[in-house]
């Protein structure tokens, strides 16, 4: 094939002026998408893996009931652990330490404010095991002490937002009528564990002694263990599921290590994002008709011309060629213009997402890039193909004879 | 092998499901190298038709059609192309220019589907067109032309790949009289100095007698073969 080809379509594109453009635009629209949901979608899952990294991925969480549900908040099973499930656990050689928790929500109230919050309680003993989880970080003041009672840390975005006020340290939540100053604020980023942790926006940590005084039903109802390292995170789950099997009977407990819990909030990531590329897909396809319309139009006004190319000599092929190399030409052209509005699409979500508070940075690789690139050119050519084997196949005498 | 065009016993049927239109019935015809032909006779009577066929355009549906004695029912399509391409210039009544492309582009296309290289193209394009006299009108489109200038670049790209044999239907048909004399004293040209064979698809007498032969056509019959005398052609070819 000669390149010289290449510089008639274009030509014949840019004489239709308007109609190439509206079809472009249809590419523009699907293939913009494409890249900035694929991107946006990667950032995501990049993002939940960076906080799943600060995680540890040394640490496993054992709550009660059949299946972490992924954000539901505090655990509502029946199980609650005893003290001797947390000595059995401490006793397994890989185990380092065993953080119980108790988990519920209830309403606090500030002034005559209130709200629905989620309460975590642990053992200030536990403070520094926990702070190496990386569940907790300190912003503002300080994490617990064993002399605390009524002492509560919440998360930077609930004291901004949990009331209609803001509030601060040594401000007070009133809990079931006790009255807990705050001593610590939390960084936003420390809180986001999904998966039957402790959520975002809604948690107050209070400590031990005085969530026994608050909640007569105080129990530990759900536990982190964290092995001396990352090699000993599966055996060490295995053992700790199976002891709980054996003790509380099947599918009563579940134990989850980080990185199960990364799968499963990658899958439904995944499921999200997956739904959106195939409505993004369907209006490229849309734009794909689009191409298709135009190039049958343009087959049709250019009979005549067909027609005359055929009587100087144009064979099928050319013909063909040509007329596919127009709709190729828009699908690349498409993909070109389509890609960059949906690189600045995710760049632009990026940044209200940040300004949001979410962390999310929209991914855009080269590789994306280029298949996006080439799905738009092989559209365009699907597209063209039905119209170039039309204009290829025209009998030149009745071509010719077209009005 | 004197005869550049042979047409045997060619039919051509056009089926139009109930009713089957009998174009071309049973003709058969040879154009010698070098010949000026007419062909005339009443509208419908399948003038173009029989062009089609003889200039390879189309297919008949029954005989064979022999160009430079190779028969066209054993080329496909895109071999006949190639060769329609490299034997035969078309001129048509409407011109057929293509709005996009300049005078030298639309001059160049021919020789472009042949396989030249460009800078050929060019060359021979812009000789072509200044012996047509269009120099001054090389990279004008079409639209910027008048018809008789539109129709010279017509005739200018049925010579870019210097082909045997001028195909012309109505040439003149779109044209004034003045520059339908300019045309047809081109065509003259071309047959007298340039010993293209010339077959030229008219309706009217005085133009059709500037040709060596008028074949005349009815019904899809060649109804007659009319040689002209020298003396008439020249009388013809005169006037203006
Ligand atoms: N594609 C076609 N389908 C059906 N019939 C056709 C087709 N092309 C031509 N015909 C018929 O074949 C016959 C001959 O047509 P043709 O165009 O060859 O006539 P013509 O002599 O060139 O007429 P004119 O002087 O008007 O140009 C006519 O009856 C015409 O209707
Ligand atoms: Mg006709």
């Amino acid at each position: 094939m000669d390149l010289e080809i290449l510089s008639v379509a274009i030509n014949n594109l840019r004489h239709q002026g308007l109609r190439s453009y509206l079809t472009l635009l249809g590419v523009i629209i699907g293939i913009a998408s494409i890249f900035a949901l694929v991107s946006i979608g990667d950032g995501l899952n990049a993002s939940v893996t960076e906080q799943f990294e600060k995680l540890g991925s040394n640490t496993i969480f054992i709550a009660p009931g059949g299946t972490f549900s992924s954000g539901s908040g505090s655990p509502t099973a029946t199980v609650t652990f005893k003290d001797s499930d947390i000595a059995r656990l401490e006793s397994y050689p890989e185990v380092k330490n065993v953080i119980p928790f108790f988990a519920t929500s209830t309403v606090g109230k500030h002034g005559s404010d209130q709200t629905t919050i989620s309460i975590f309680s642990y053992d200030p003993d536990k403070s520094e095991s926990l702070e190496e989880t990386g569940t907790i970080e300190v912003q503002e003041g300080r994490l617990f002490n064993n002399q605390d009672v009524f002492a509560a840390m919440v998360g930077e975005q609930f004291a901004e937002k949990a009331f209609s006020r803001e509030i601060g340290l040594k401000n007070i939540i009133e809990i079931n009528g006790k009255k807990y100053k705050i001593v610590g604020i939390l960084k936003p980023s420390s809180q986001n564990i999904g998966g039957g942790g402790p959520e975002t926006n809604n948690t107050v940590w209070i400590p031990e002694k005085g969530a026994r005084q608050t909640f007569p039903n105080y129990a530990s109802n759900f536990m982190f263990a964290q092995t001396f390292n990352k090699d000993q995170v599966a055996s060490a789950k295995d053992k700790i599921q199976r002891y709980f099997d054996r003790v509380y009977g099947k599918d009563q407990t579940t134990v989850q290590t980080s990185e199960q819990l990364l799968d499963q909030i990658k899958q439904f990531l995944a499921i999200i994002s997956g739904t959106l590329i195939v409505i993004a897909l369907i209006s490229l396809i849309v734009g794909g008709i689009g191409i298709m319309n135009a190039m049958v139009m343009t087959v049709l006004e250019r009979t005549k011309e067909i027609g005359t190319m055929k009587a100087l000599g144009a064979t099928n092929t050319r013909i063909m060629t040509l007329f596919l190399l127009e709709a190729g030409l828009i699908g690349l052209v498409g993909g070109l213009l389509g890609s960059l509005l949906g690189f600045l699409i995710g760049q632009g979500m990026s940044i209200a997402g940040q300004a949001a508070g979410i962390n999310l940075q929209a991914v855009a690789t080269p590789e994306l890039f280029l298949f996006v690139l080439a799905f738009s050119i092989i559209i365009g050519m699907i597209s063209g193909a039905y119209p170039a084997w039309r204009a290829s196949k025209m009998d030149p005498v009745v071509a010719l004879r077209y009005e | 092998m004197d005869n550049v065009i042979e047409a045997v016993k060619v039919s051509k049927i056009y089926d139009m499901g109930e009713i089957k239109v009998t174009a071309l019935n049973d003709v058969s015809l040879m154009i010698k190298r070098g010949e000026f032909v007419s062909i005339t006779g009443p509208s419908g009577s399948g003038k173009t038709t029989l062009l089609d066929i003889l200039s390879a355009l189309s297919r008949p549906s029954k005989g064979e059609v022999l160009i430079n004695g190779d028969p066209i029912s054993q080329m496909t399509d895109s071999e006949l192309a190639l060769v329609r391409g490299k034997t035969i210039g078309f001129v048509f009544q409407s011109f057929n220019l293509i709005p996009r492309l300049t005078a030298l582009e639309n001059v160049m296309l021919p020789l472009w589907f042949q396989g030249i290289a460009p800078k050929e193209r060019i060359e021979r394009g812009e000789k072509i067109l200044s012996e047509v006299g269009l120099e001054e009108r090389m990279h004008h489109k079409p639209n910027e032309l008048s018809g008789g200038q539109r129709q010279r670049v017509a005739i200018a790209r049925a010579l870019a790949v210097d082909p045997d044999i001028i195909v012309a239907d109505e040439p003149t048909g779109n044209l004034d009289s003045n520059s339908g004399a300019l045309i047809l004293s081109l065509i003259d040209e071309l047959h007298q100095k340039r010993g293209k064979t010339i077959l030229m698809v008219t309706h009217e007498r005085y133009v059709a007698e500037r040709a060596e032969r008028i074949i005349h056509i009815k019904d899809g019959k060649i109804e007659q073969s009319e040689a002209v005398k020298k003396k008439t052609q020249e009388i013809r070819r005169n006037y203006k």
